[in-house]
């Protein structure tokens, strides 16, 4: 009775949720920074964390997987119901851009995850050396898909500047649907 | 490699067991570390899981070139300087930790920039730009600089400047600052000795037991000395009292008996580390009351060598107030050369019984960690480990305590590596993994089977049940 209450006004008020995958380096820290509003000292995910944000009358659902590279054929588990993927990319880790573009494409190549929104956080601006969004979207060859909305956003998970703008996209674009 | 000695522990914080490696630095470390590393970003460490991750053939190398020892011989050559703060908060750690690596303040040439990191690190990145948090940060640290200066000062080190320099050089780390206050006090008290040895007094045992006395006064020890000469009224007693600390006549009943508590029943409290933890409390509180080296002294000629065996187990503010006293908190010469024998007996009877109890998870060779309180800083074993601290009284025949205690139990000291290892006490906080903050990790997979990599069928199934579970959990929270 309460939840069906509770599921007529969410459905009146525009309340939602979102199932969303974070995957990449120190999602941990992000999440916990999008939960906690504060900076909290993680430590390297093994296995995974799940937190429900709200924000903006949407509700996240965001699963965080650890993603050393013996455990990233488990990422797949974790895509049925994916509606919105976040992929933290280190800005400044130019070694390992290209590993990061070859996992992305191949998380977004599988049959689940085809109609999932893809939000790149360039991660780690505020470490020197750190490359721009657009040089972030260039490595990773973001121009080339078209049939899919995609959106890179510069984010700091210390300060946490940039990580709600990016879940107002994913909240935004998940209306239009 | 991970057995090797030296990469068997964290090598920042000593954690037994680390899964986890930092492969540009040739590091081993725990978890916690290795996420703190991460927080510094791969321009400084590159943090990977030893089992979880790939690893190609030039990382594996650059692993077995470095190793724990050796990177910690570069990064913080003197630990006893710079000792890893214990049961520290992660900010704690996080601060030893960007210190030791980011800001290189621990090396001792920082010049010499080896090839591995200036492949990695360009050395002219340029420092961040402060902003209003970094700004605030300095404000508290330097509110913290204020209490720690005024504690030092009731710790007895009088001079307020030199006690602010050294605190500024150790970035407020109060433990490190004690020492190289320990450190500049030992040495004052050399000085001291040669204007005695010039003053024509040339025994130097009289001249170190009589600057001892006179609480490092070298007028009155020489006028002490002189009395010495003259043999009219050179009484011990007597002159303990005329020294500043009265103090000492006036022990409680109440002190007499958590005193005499480890007396009386030695075999007892040493093999039960419990209880030994909770005499050294109670021994920590009577020097808090007292704060005075006397009570020690007094210890001493009780003749209670077992007491003496504790003394290096004290509470970090007691092992510094007594180290600051310098030369005379030592107990007196008298009681001491009297019981040498019965200290030697029992410290091997110590060490026996700590052979017997070594089988659960402590190191057998280093009893002093197995009866440390949980509350002491490493800065007590480094008082005790660290022949240079230990002072002027290692050479001579006044053998004190502490030269007993080294010498018996097999330890050696030499090398600084190995004098760190000891220090850090990896093995006595042996659950340190269950104060990591927990957030929801599944833990069959911190224990990072070696067989990993083909049991994705059973992972899986942990995974998907604990994935329900956690959804509901936090829905309901929620």
């Amino acid at each position: 009775m309460g939840a069906s209450v509770s599921k007529a006004l969410a459905r009146i008020f525009g309340n939602k949720e979102m199932r969303i995958l974070m995957l990449g380096l120190d999602a941990a820290a992000i999440l916990y920074k999008l939960k906690l509003n504060q900076s909290v000292t993680t430590i390297p995910t093994v296995g995974f964390n799940v937190e429900t944000v709200t924000y903006k009358n949407v509700k996240f659902n965001v699963w965080d997987v650890g993603g050393q590279d013996k455990i990233r054929p488990l990422w797949r588990h974790y895509y049925t119901g994916t509606q919105g993927l976040i992929f933290v990319v280190d800005s400044q880790d130019r070694d390992r851009i290209d590993e990061a573009r070859q996992e992305l494409h191949r998380i977004l190549s599988d049959r689940e995850m085809k109609d999932c929104l893809l939000l790149v956080f360039a991660n780690k601006q505020d470490l020197p050396g750190a490359m721009s969004p657009a040089e972030v979207t260039e490595k990773l060859g973001l121009h080339r898909m078209k049939e899919r909305s995609w959106y890179v956003h510069p984010s700091c998970a210390t300060t946490g500047e940039g990580l709600f703008e990016g879940l107002n996209w994913l909240s935004q674009n998940a209306k239009t649907k | 490699m991970t057995k090797q000695p030296g990469n068997d522990t964290c090598a920042d914080c000593g954690v037994k067991g680390p899964r986890w490696a930092s492969h540009n630095l040739g590091l081993f470390l725990c978890i916690r570390c290795g996420g703190l590393h991460r927080k510094m970003g791969t321009h400084i460490s590159k943090v990977k899981s030893i089992s979880l991750d790939s690893w190609t053939p030039e990382q594996i190398e650059n692993m077995r070139q470095w190793g724990n020892l050796k990177a910690n011989a570069k990064w913080n050559p003197r630990p006893e300087f710079h000792p890893v703060p214990v049961n520290a908060s992660d900010s704690e750690m996080e601060r030893y930790i960007r210190n030791k690596y980011e800001k290189q303040i621990y090396r001792e040439n920082p010049d010499k920039q080896s090839t591995h990191l200036s492949s990695v690190a360009p050395p002219s990145t340029p420092p961040r730009r402060p902003t209003n948090n970094s700004i605030l940060k300095y404000n508290n640290e330097r509110r913290n600089h204020d209490l720690a200066l005024r504690q030092l000062k009731e710790m007895g080190f009088d001079d307020n400047t030199r006690n602010r320099e050294v605190l500024d050089t150790t970035n407020g780390d109060l433990g490190a600052t004690i020492e190289i206050l320990c450190k500049l006090s030992k040495r004052s008290a050399n000085d001291k000795l040669t204007q005695l040895w010039n003053l024509g007094f040339q025994d130097e045992t009289k001249n170190r037991d009589a600057l001892r006395r006179t609480g490092g006064n070298v007028e009155v020890a020489a006028a002490l000395l002189l009395e010495a000469r003259n043999p009219v009224n050179n009484n011990s007693s007597k002159v303990n009292s005329a020294s500043h600390n009265p103090i000492a006549t006036s022990q409680t009943e109440k002190q007499r008996m958590h005193v005499k508590l480890p007396v009386s029943q030695p075999s007892q409290s040493l093999l039960d580390s419990p209880s030994s933890q909770q005499i050294s409390f109670q021994q920590s509180q009577i020097t808090a009351q007292n704060s005075s080296q006397n009570l020690w002294n007094s210890f001493g000629s009780q003749g209670t060598g077992l007491l003496n065996l504790f003394t290096p187990q004290k509470s970090p503010s007691n092992v510094f107030s007594s180290m600051n006293n310098g030369t005379q908190l030592r107990p007196v010469s008298s009681g001491f050369g009297q019981n040498q024998n019965q200290f030697s007996q029992v410290n091997q009877f110590t060490q026996q019984n700590l052979t017997d109890i070594g089988g659960n998870g402590f190191n057998s060779n280093k009893p002093f960690g197995n009866m440390r309180p949980p509350i002491s800083g490493s800065n007590g074993m480094n008082g005790m480990g660290n022949p240079d601290l230990l002072g002027i009284n290692f050479n001579t025949n006044n053998s004190n305590t502490h030269n007993n205690v080294l010498t018996t139990n097999g330890n050696s000291y030499g090398g600084i590596m190995q004098q760190q290892n000891s220090m850090i006490t990896p093995r006595m906080m042996p659950d340190r993994q269950h104060s990591l903050p927990n957030f929801g990790n599944v833990s069959t997979f911190t224990n990072n089977t070696p067989g990993f990599g083909g049991e994705f069928g059973q992972l899986q199934q942990q995974v998907t049940t604990s994935n329900f579970a956690m959804q509901q959990q936090r829905t309901s929270s929620v």
